[in-house]
């Protein structure tokens, strides 16, 4: 210990207490870097605000100066919102994760224990990138008339003909149950062998898809090229990702893997027939439903697309993977921008709710004594309001718009939070340690803000994630009910929308319902999760 | 000793009142008196012991003379430098300095510091925690955990706070590595070793340590606290030392101070005090540790009765409920255990704590092997009598007259009359004279009528209210 080079450091014997002056405190790394971003979020708005239209109708950027398309983009007040609580997602919520990679690759391996829990965080990260890049992919979901009430693609298979949505619906299903039987039959060897193989297929699927989103979207803005050649190198990029996986990972990949690969395909192959001949006999011969050719009269059919002797009906084609809606605006973009919808909802709402339940939770459960009681009074007042109320009584004034409703929503749901956070701060503000940090000479903002609030930050974030299937509904459900904007494609406007062409347009409405029903499953999935992972009470 | 030795900070009065409080208007009913006008000096160098039964208030005394809470009363004067004052008076505190409300304080009284005068006070003094868990942010490494207190203080360096954090970690029989690493990692007395690196860290003059060893095991505790003397020696810390247990203070306290509900009743040298206790509660204490020591056996003390509840101390001598010594009044010639049963009846008959169902209840469960016939009252008297340790005849008939009619009146279910009864034979002056602190020996003082001191003292810290 006392070697020379121990004697070289600075030791705390040797500060000289009467030349150092407390200063202020800067700001850490972070901050820095998220108010510059914000500087330039607030610039860009009141450029648009001041300069590029002056009126409070948020207008085209760039047409006023004679810009053209895609440089053009009329920002509007929930577009500003959702850039701004984008970046606090970046720098509060991912950067952190970052910081302290340990942790979270912790959090991760627990999280990841429990499979459901696997799949709604996989389908939350996909629903989060297909919210920000999917409607620049996908394009705005416009009407076109040649094409109206198109189904969804379909193909022939050996056991008749299948259209693409019931294909993959059908196919999701059927490799559920694969797995689950196999998982059931033989769970030792053949899985494990095919796990490798599938942690391979998996990063090759998630390079490409990540390649393909961004340089796809930058080839669609920037118009540079088609979406093949994004998907070309995407796939280049994919396969490159899963094979330097292979070979880095150590895992021999033989015979083993191999016989392991063929056994749960030819498994996967067996349910699929199972499952398609299911489909067959129930929907098509059972409730004489014939969910291929579009039954709602077609304006105009291709010619390639007709359905032969099935009158005016039509097949759909791959212009309209997924098919068209009544006004034949393509049900991908549609996916898509009900996507950014409920990510808006979901982000904005949470970035009101969640200073708001920490501000309060935690300046009431530190502060106690009046204070205390007058915020949660406060908050059980606001509890009994519900927030559809105070939507329906706001439209009214201010119109009806996104806008409205995230600030609403966001500003009425924190109550739950603040409560979960106020007695979480009670408990840890009688620890020794924040003691201990009064006692070394920490004043209060301090202790609130380096002790407190890191240890409650599970809790809100637990708390929030629980809480946004609650807004993505209450959205839909606004929608409807018809109080919605009527403009906006979001899912819960085009399932009420399209919902009275059932039976005829089934897909119409289906579709959005589907994915609108996995990403709230997915949501509740991943917050009941996140608690078990992160609840403080359970890992001490 | 003391003489040649600067004091550091001497404690007067300090008291610590937590209010009880009523309804939504936060009406005051009553009032908890956790420590109730303790007077102590801790000088330069030394270790000084506070010993106490949990629930005495030796905790709260910590907490309030380092003001990390707000004493109700009293002085903590500290003989160190003043640190200076930078606060700007709020308009409320200038308003209150004009109408004369403040009351006034020394300069260099430690409960009328400034917020920036406590702030930088902070500096001098740090503390140490009984539980090394939660005395970590879960969410800090050790190291930012250690340096927290330098950035506190405003080293901003940050090169410089790691390196000075690594270097402590080492000296303190850890590793520099162990910086990265998070609380949950290290063991109790890795993190107490951990909690005394932190403490060290501002350099502190004094360092009060709260029970520091007292959740590690044996084994451990004795290698923490010659640690802590090690650094005691090398960096001339004070230290106040607070613990239940006689036998860590014995291992490393150089004087004593024994307390017991809120006051302080004994200070002496540790040497002198196990020597020759002078306090009937020290006594007491000192007999209930485990000894290898013949020599120390044999006080033949035990406590009875409940500790009382310090929202309403008792009066006198507050230990007269429990003491075994406590005085007999002149007309009176019990043994002394005699006495001490009767008196702990009338404290039970007084707070309501027998009746008449309950002695049925107690015969019928002595008699239950051989449960035939009726309880007699008889029966119940008895029942009532062994309850208490009480024979069926005291040795003093005009004691015993009071106890028979004071069982036969509960056994009616007067308590009332029963209790006058007794408070009329069975009063001691320890219940009405609060004892004063009296100087037996020239570093010892102990509060109890019993003791015969050479001078009536004001306060513990006499020595320094002298010069
Ligand atoms: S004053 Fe009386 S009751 Fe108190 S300790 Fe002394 S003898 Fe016991």
């Amino acid at each position: 210990m006392a070697t020379s080079d121990a004697d070289e450091r600075a030791r705390f014997e040797q500060v000289d207490w009467d030349a150092v002056e407390p200063s202020g405190g800067g700001f850490g790394r972070r901050s820095a870097l998220f108010l510059a971003s914000l500087a330039v979020v607030l610039a860009a708005f009141w450029y648009d605000f001041a300069v590029a239209s002056p009126d409070p109708l948020f207008y085209n950027v760039g047409l006023a100066e004679g810009l053209e398309a895609p440089f053009t983009w009329d920002v509007r007040g929930i577009d500003w919102l959702f850039s701004v609580s984008l970046l606090v997602f970046v720098f509060y919520v991912l950067y952190p994760m970052y910081e302290n990679l340990d942790r979270t690759k912790a959090y991760f391996a627990e999280l990841t224990n429990n499979r459901p829990a696997t799949f709604a965080l996989g389908y939350v990260t996909l629903f989060f990138f297909g919210g920000v890049f999917g409607p620049l992919l996908a394009g705005q979901p416009s009407p076109d008339i040649p094409a109206t009430s198109r189904p969804p693609v379909s193909a022939a298979t050996p056991l008749g003909r299948v259209d693409l949505f019931s294909l993959l619906v059908v196919g999701s299903l059927c490799a559920l149950a694969t797995w689950g039987l196999l998982d059931r039959l033989d769970r030792e060897r053949e899985l494990g062998s095919f796990g490798d193989v599938a942690r391979v297929l998996l990063r090759v699927g998630l390079g490409f898809l990540a390649t393909f989103t961004l340089v796809g979207t930058v080839f669609n803005v920037f118009s540079l090229s088609s979406f093949r050649t994004a998907a070309g190198i995407a796939a280049v990029v994919g396969v490159a990702w899963g094979l330097r996986w292979a070979v880095l990972s150590g895992r021999s990949f033989g015979f083993e893997q191999l016989r392991a690969t063929a056994l749960v395909l030819a498994a996967f192959g067996l349910v699929l027939v199972v499952g398609i001949e299911l489909l067959q006999v129930v929907v098509y011969d059972l409730l004489q439903f014939d969910p291929i050719a579009g039954g709602a009269s077609s304006t105009s059919c291709p010619a390639y697309a007709e359905a032969p002797g099935r009158g005016t009906t039509c097949y759909g084609t791959w212009d309209y993977p997924l098919g068209t809606a009544r006004y034949g605006q393509g049900l991908i973009p549609l996916v898509f921008t009900g996507m950014r919808v409920s990510l808006q909802v979901a982000l904005i709402c949470s970035m009101l709710i969640v200073p708001l339940a920490t501000f309060v939770g935690t300046v009431a459960g530190y502060v106690g004594g009046v204070v205390d009681d007058l915020l949660m009074s406060y908050t059980d007042i606001q509890q009994t309001v519900p927030a559809i109320i105070v939507y329906m009584i706001t439209i009214h004034v201010y119109g009806r718009s996104l806008f409205v409703l995230v600030v609403v929503f966001g500003l009425f749901s924190w109550a739950g939070a603040a409560r979960l956070v106020r007695s979480e701060v009670i408990q840890r503000r009688e620890e020794d340690f924040v003691t201990a940090a009064r006692s070394a000479g920490a004043g209060h903002w301090r202790i609130m803000g380096r002790h407190i609030l890191p240890n409650v930050s599970n809790t809100v974030l637990t708390s929030v994630t629980r809480q946004i299937p609650n807004l993505i509904l209450a959205e839909a459900a606004i929608a409807f009910l018809a109080l919605n904007n009527i403009m906006l494609p979001s899912w819960g406007e085009t399932i009420s929308s399209q919902l009275k062409y059932i039976p005829d347009g089934w897909w119409m409405s289906t579709i959005p319902v589907i994915v609108l029903s996995v990403t709230v499953l997915s949501f509740s999935v991943l917050g009941d999760a996140l608690r078990d992972v992160l609840d403080p009470r359970s890992d001490s | 000793m003391s003489d040649d030795r600067e004091p550091v900070l001497s404690v007067r009065g300090l008291k610590k009142h937590y209010p009880v409080t009523k309804g939504i208007l936060r009406r005051e009913v009553g009032r908890v008196k956790a420590v109730d006008g303790i007077d102590f000096t801790l000088y330069e160098g030394e270790t000084l012991g506070l010993v106490g039964e949990s629930g005495c208030g030796k905790s709260t005394a910590a907490t309030s003379l380092l003001r990390l809470e707000e004493p109700t009363d009293g002085e903590v004067i500290y003989h160190g430098e003043v640190p200076e004052d930078t606060n700007r008076k709020t308009p409320m505190e200038k308003l209150r300095a004009i109408r004369g409300e403040e009351e006034a304080r020394e300069p260099n009284d430690i409960v009328g510091f400034s917020r920036s005068q406590l702030k930088r006070f902070r500096r001098k003094a740090q503390m140490i925690f009984q539980n090394p868990t939660g005395s970590f942010d879960p969410r800090m490494s050790v190291g930012e955990s250690v340096a927290e207190p330098l950035l506190i203080h405003g080293l901003d360096d940050t090169a410089e706070r790691r390196e000075i954090a690594e270097d402590l970690l080492d000296r303190v029989g850890l590793d520099a590595d162990d910086y990265d690493r998070y609380p949950h990692e290290f063991s109790g007395g890795q993190k107490q070793r951990v909690a005394l690196a932190r403490a060290l860290v501002v350099n502190p003059e004094f360092v009060v340590a709260d029970e520091p060893v007292s959740a590690l095991d044996v084994s451990i505790q004795s290698e923490i606290l010659s640690l802590m003397r090690d650094l005691q020696d090398r960096f001339g810390l004070s230290m106040l030392f607070i613990s239940h247990d006689m036998g860590v203070i014995r291992e490393i306290c150089d004087r004593v101070a024994v307390m017991y509900l809120g006051e302080i009743v004994e200070v002496a040298p540790t040497e002198e005090l196990f020597r020759n206790p002078q306090h009937p509660y020290t006594q007491a204490l000192l007999a209930s540790i485990p000894t290898p020591d013949p020599r120390q056996r044999g006080l033949g003390i035990e406590l009875t009765g409940d500790v009382p509840s310090p929202d309403n101390p008792p009066s006198g001598c507050r230990f007269h409920t429990r003491c075994p010594k406590v005085i007999q009044p002149d007309d009176l010639d019990l043994p002394q255990e005699q006495f001490r049963r009767a008196l702990d009846f009338r404290h039970q008959v007084e707070g309501g704590d027998v009746d008449a169902d309950g002695a049925a209840e107690l015969a019928r469960a002595r008699r239950s092997d051989a449960a035939t016939g009726d309880i007699t009252r008889d029966d119940r008297r008895r029942a009532l009598r062994a309850e208490f340790d009480l024979p069926d005849e005291l040795d003093d008939p005009t004691a015993e007259e009071s106890v028979a009619a004071a069982v036969d009146s509960v056994l009616d279910d007067d308590l009332e009359s029963a209790a006058d009864r007794l408070s009329d034979t069975f009063s001691t002056v320890c219940e009405r004279e609060k004892p004063a602190l009296e100087r037996t020996d020239e570093d010892h003082v102990a509060a109890c009528h019993l003791v015969d001191g050479t001078e009536t003292v004001e306060t513990a810290t006499s020595e320094v209210a002298d010069d």
